[in-house]
């Protein structure tokens, strides 16, 4: 079990978000009388420590890049954050996250300056009752929020799948599960963080690793292209395609994408040599 | 003379004044180097990206930055200056 699991599930045969207790918050939130809600700060502070990581790496200064990124990680550790998961996983937190609100990625705004404003576009997802008080931020839910139904946020996950967007779910400190997202590299922050910057704390590699089945494999490559983590190559010698389980997250967008249903998942768990690799 | 690591993007903020507007530097970017942020989050109150200054354009990841200077062609108004810089002594 991965470290979301050790605090957020409260059995051990039930992984983290899967707990229906990640989506029982509270109706209302009390405030106290006079108290107005705090106005969020565009936050600069981990963007500008991990500046302060890249600066002194460039130069030359690799002790006190490290110095940086394992300070930084050692604070991410205390606080709850983003695992990646395949479609099925993502399919059953549709039948247990109502309400959920589809909007845009705020990732991918920072990133590429993208303007999504219709269901078609959101890539992003809020849930919980907090949602339902999205309209006094019009500027953290630029270009809205659109409610789905549980059949429906279950098409708009596969819409995702399809085009070949890693799935993740966050959970950012809150009492409950805080939404769930479809990115993929370089413009999500958490998966660019983690591959390029070495802030492994922050995004938790899946509860699955993928594997193939090399006898069903016909190495078509309908699978390749698919990968964001390096961890999928056709290889020549074999003719087929091969997964590296090291540096697989377990997207599972290998395996919605094989026509041959020669990509299978594992428990990372259950795997003597990966048990530890999150 | 020896030099850093990785080039340096200097932004001159005054003529990049509405970022999120603009966006070409940040749609053309290969490896999404820069990124641009509100400068104000206001309840009720959503930013206009084409008044100057409500959105800020940084850069966040240097360490991908390959100097191709792309960036630099496609900014329409000449704001961005890419360069390995000479290293500190």
């Amino acid at each position: 079990m991965c470290r979301m699991c050790d605090t957020l599930s409260s059995d051990k045969d039930t992984v983290w978000y899967k707990d229906p207790r990640q989506y029982s918050n509270r109706l209302y939130k009390l405030r106290e009388p006079g108290k107005r809600a705090q106005e969020v700060q565009a936050s600069a502070g981990f963007q500008g420590r991990l500046q302060q990581a890249i600066d002194a790496k460039s130069q030359g200064d690799t002790g006190t890049h490290d110095t940086i990124i394992s300070e930084m990680n050692k604070r991410a550790l205390m606080h709850p954050g983003c695992q990646v998961l395949p479609l099925e996983e993502m399919m059953a937190i549709a039948d247990m996250g109502t309400p959920m609100g589809a909007m845009k990625c705020i990732c991918r705004e920072t990133t590429r300056g993208c303007e999504e404003c219709s269901l078609s576009e959101y890539t992003c997802m809020g849930l919980g009752t907090g949602m339902y008080k999205w309209e006094r931020w019009p500027e953290r839910y630029k270009g809205g929020v659109e409610f789905l139904s549980p059949n429906e946020a279950k098409e708009w996950m596969e819409h995702w799948d399809r085009k070949g967007m890693v799935h993740m779910v966050m959970q950012e400190g809150g009492d409950f599960l805080g939404g769930i997202c479809n990115c993929d590299y370089p413009d999500c922050m958490p998966i660019r963080n983690r591959i390029d910057n070495g802030l492994t704390a922050g995004l938790v590699k899946g509860e699955f690793v993928c594997f193939i089945d090399f006898e069903k494999c016909n190495g078509c490559g309908d699978c390749l292209g698919r990968c964001n983590f390096n961890a999928l190559k056709y290889e020549t010698t074999t003719e087929k395609a091969n997964i590296d389980q090291f540096a697989c997250f377990g997207c599972g967008l290998c395996e919605t994408a094989c026509p041959r249903d020669a990509i299978f998942y594992r428990e990372r768990s259950k795997l003597p040599g990966l048990a530890n690799v999150w | 003379m020896a030099t850093e690591l990785f080039p340096q993007i200097d932004i001159d903020h005054d003529k990049c004044a509405t970022p999120f507007a603009c966006k070409k530097c940040l749609q053309v970017c290969p490896t999404a180097v820069l990124s641009v942020h509100a400068t104000k989050m206001v309840r009720m109150q959503e930013n206009d990206k084409n008044e100057a200054g409500t959105y800020k354009l940084s850069v966040t990841f240097r360490d991908k930055c390959s100097g191709c200077n792309l960036c630099m062609d496609v900014c329409p108004v000449d704001a961005l200056n890419v360069y390995l810089p000479e290293l500190a002594s």
